[in-house]
């Protein structure tokens, strides 16, 4: 019951965030220079012409105006369409979100598993593991995702031919083949956040180690891995919960680089080209998107915080 | 008769590596001593001087590299993981942070049932039964088995951390700093408590701090270390208000004292003792008395031969010295108590066993 409280609270507290969110986008994007308007009815059209187009995008209207036309539409349920191709932007990103979801999900779920095992490892073994750990943590922070990923697509992809170059296919129509097309991507984009994830589970579980109970426990002659699976482990686990949110979050803009690199047809690339165009209705669109899954993951992470530890419950 | 004894201590020597080219830090050097059922005792000294580090070779959480550690007549020095289980219904520690020697993610009734559960195959009715008296015992409310440690302040905490201790009612516990953490007024209740507890149990504390007095409330015997040696040992009373080695006469010295005329008296003592309790720039030699670099009575002797630990003769007043060691070349005999030093206001302590 307190959990769905909690779910029912945050979603709601989160609508003013996407107003907010919502209108700062549209300030910002009226702000950067250019013109759809001219985009569409190219250099050798008439002044009339391109008056017409301007009044029928609405772009003629107050600032303030145009914003609330958009926001009477989404509140109906309506995102608009494309300025340029007249595609309504709702069942645009509908076929988009699976794309980037994809990335982002199998992105965390891999950089967690990797991440969290290689913190625990380098932190009950010490030595040499700790070192090429730190090694790993600094170079994954270091090389650029977008590098990673031309040079990954030059060996595995054109070279060794062992994976597709670029392209996605849908979960539904092939699922061998999805995984495929997501395999360069997502370790292009997860290598950074392995870095993030296994140095943060490494201080975290060596900071608990250091704790007097732990003490307690070895002095009674625990079993190590008992004392490391049913007391370490959950304690540790908070603040590497909340860096999974954060590297959730940043492989979203992440997506924006790795989605063009590698042509999926994602969130990301669609964002780059509406904004080169001053796609306003697609921009807004995606902003809405993307504000929803940030709001999504912190929920989630908020849930798994309050599993983990009881002082956040009792609150 | 005197009571058998449950902890012995042989010539104990802990290292620690200091990485390549240095030689081994020796935290505890060669310690011994016994403690009997019943009693407590009190290990004193500054931050360094191993005290804590006998502690935890007892317990086997650090190295020994040589010497011996007998408890209950059973040979623990190097007890393996499964001998230390079947140990720790009657050996058990207190530790001094009581906001990390508490798992934050279970309840105070979990923590405390977990010794019973290794040990004891009980219903999760007697479980409860057996936890929420030991709670109530150490003077915690009814329902702080369903709470988690972080409701809990600094004391309570540190009253549950007992609780755990004494949940198998063991015959030995190591109170590594029980009080250090807490603020005066707790301490105290801290302290009576674990006193109520010795006698109500027959318990034996091991009972480590820096703070002279505050052991001197407790033990029945003090061990004065400096640098992992012994410098002083014997009976409480008599270390505290008659100290022989100049050591602890400068660790007694640095403790305030609450009678503003007696802190201006034992200031000018120790301007005159100017240098001891204060470190100079030479370094402890390396073959003399570890203090001697500090001692304000030092001659060439000191810092060429290290001095044995020796028991003293008898006292002033004729009687026998109860087995009063001192390991200085310039005290032979107990010091007769001066006027200004002697009677130091202190707690009523628990009587010898």
């Amino acid at each position: 019951m307190a959990i769905l409280r909690l779910v029912v609270r945050r979603l709601l507290s989160s609508i003013p965030l996407l107003f907010v969110v919502s209108a700062f986008t549209f300030v910002l994007v009226s702000l950067v220079p250019g013109d759809p308007a001219r985009t569409i009815v190219g250099q050798h059209a008439t002044e009339a012409q391109y008056d017409d187009v301007r009044a029928r995008l609405g772009l003629d209207d107050s600032l303030p105006a145009q914003y609330w036309h958009w926001l009477r539409g989404v509140l109906h349920g309506d995102l608009g369409a494309s300025l340029f191709t007249g595609e309504p932007v709702a069942q645009m990103l509908n076929t988009r979100l699976p794309v980037s979801l994809s990335l982002i999900v199998t992105g965390t779920i891999v950089s967690g598993i990797i991440g969290v095992s290689l913190g625990v490892l380098s932190a009950r073994r010490g030595g040499a593991l700790v070192r090429t750990v730190d090694v790993l943590s600094l170079v994954g922070l270091a090389v650029p995702a977008f590098w990673l990923a031309l040079v990954l697509i030059a060996l595995f992809a054109v070279k060794l031919r062992w994976l597709p170059v670029t392209g996605y296919v849908p979960f539904a129509d092939d699922p061998t083949e999805w995984a495929r097309s997501l395999v360069l991507p997502v370790v292009s984009m997860s290598v950074s956040s392995v870095a993030i994830i296994a140095k943060q589970t490494r201080d975290s579980v060596l900071d608990t180690m250091s704790r007097d109970f732990i003490r307690v426990m070895e002095a009674n002659g625990f079993r190590q891995r008992s004392i490391l699976y049913r007391h370490v482990l959950r304690n540790a686990a908070l603040p590497v919960v909340t860096v999974l949110g954060v590297v959730m979050v940043s492989l979203l803009a992440g997506a924006v680089f790795v989605e063009t690199i590698f042509a999926l047809p994602g969130l990301g690339g669609e964002t780059s080209s509406a904004t080169v165009q001053h796609d306003i209705p697609v921009i807004q669109g995606v902003v809405l998107y993307v504000t929803g899954v940030v709001v999504v993951v912190n929920l989630l992470v908020d849930l798994a915080y309050g599993r983990l530890d009881p002082r956040v419950r009792a609150a | 008769m005197t009571p058998p004894n449950i902890l012995e201590v042989r010539d104990l020597s802990v290292q620690f590596r200091q990485g390549r080219g240095t030689p081994p830090l020796r935290a505890v050097d060669g310690v011994g001593f016994t403690v009997r059922e019943g009693e407590t005792v009190g290990l004193v000294g500054e931050s360094g001087s191993g005290k804590s580090t006998i502690g935890r070779a007892i317990l086997g959480l650090n190295p020994v590299h040589s010497g011996e550690i007998r408890f209950a007549g059973q040979d623990i020095t190097r007890a393996a993981p499964r001998t230390r289980r079947g140990l720790s219904d009657r050996l058990q520690v207190v530790f001094q942070d009581p906001y990390s020697s508490l798992n934050p993610a279970r309840t105070i009734g979990q923590t405390l049932a977990e010794p019973l559960l290794v040990h004891e195959k009980l219903g999760k009715a007697e479980v409860l039964n057996r936890v929420t008296a030991m709670l109530e015992r150490v003077g915690m409310p009814a329902d702080t088995a369903g709470r988690y440690p972080g409701q809990f302040s600094g004391g309570q905490r540190q009253r549950i951390a007992i609780a755990r201790a004494l949940m198998l009612s063991p015959k030995l516990v190591i109170c590594d700093e029980p009080v250090s953490a807490l603020d005066l007024s707790i301490q105290a209740q801290v302290m009576n408590l674990l006193a109520e507890l010795q006698s109500e149990l027959s318990l034996s504390y091991l009972f480590i701090a820096h703070d002279l007095p505050v052991v001197r409330h407790l033990s029945h015997r003090i061990l004065v270390l400096y640098r992992g040696q012994v410098l002083e040992a014997g009976d409480a009373g008599e270390v505290y208000d008659r100290p022989a080695h100049p050591y602890t006469q400068a660790l007694l010295a640095a403790a305030p004292e609450p009678d503003p005329a007696a802190q201006r008296t034992r200031r000018l003592a120790r301007a005159d003792a100017a240098g001891a309790g204060t470190g100079t720039a030479a370094a402890p030699s390396a073959t003399g008395c570890v203090f001697a670099h500090r001692c304000p009575i030092a001659v060439d002797v000191c810092r060429e031969k290290r001095p044995p630990l020796l028991t003293l003769g008898a006292g002033p007043d004729g009687a026998p010295s109860s087995e009063r060691s001192v390991a200085c070349h310039l005290v032979v005999e107990p010091p007769v108590p001066s006027p200004a030093s002697a009677g130091p206001k202190h707690l009523p302590r628990p009587k010898n066993p």
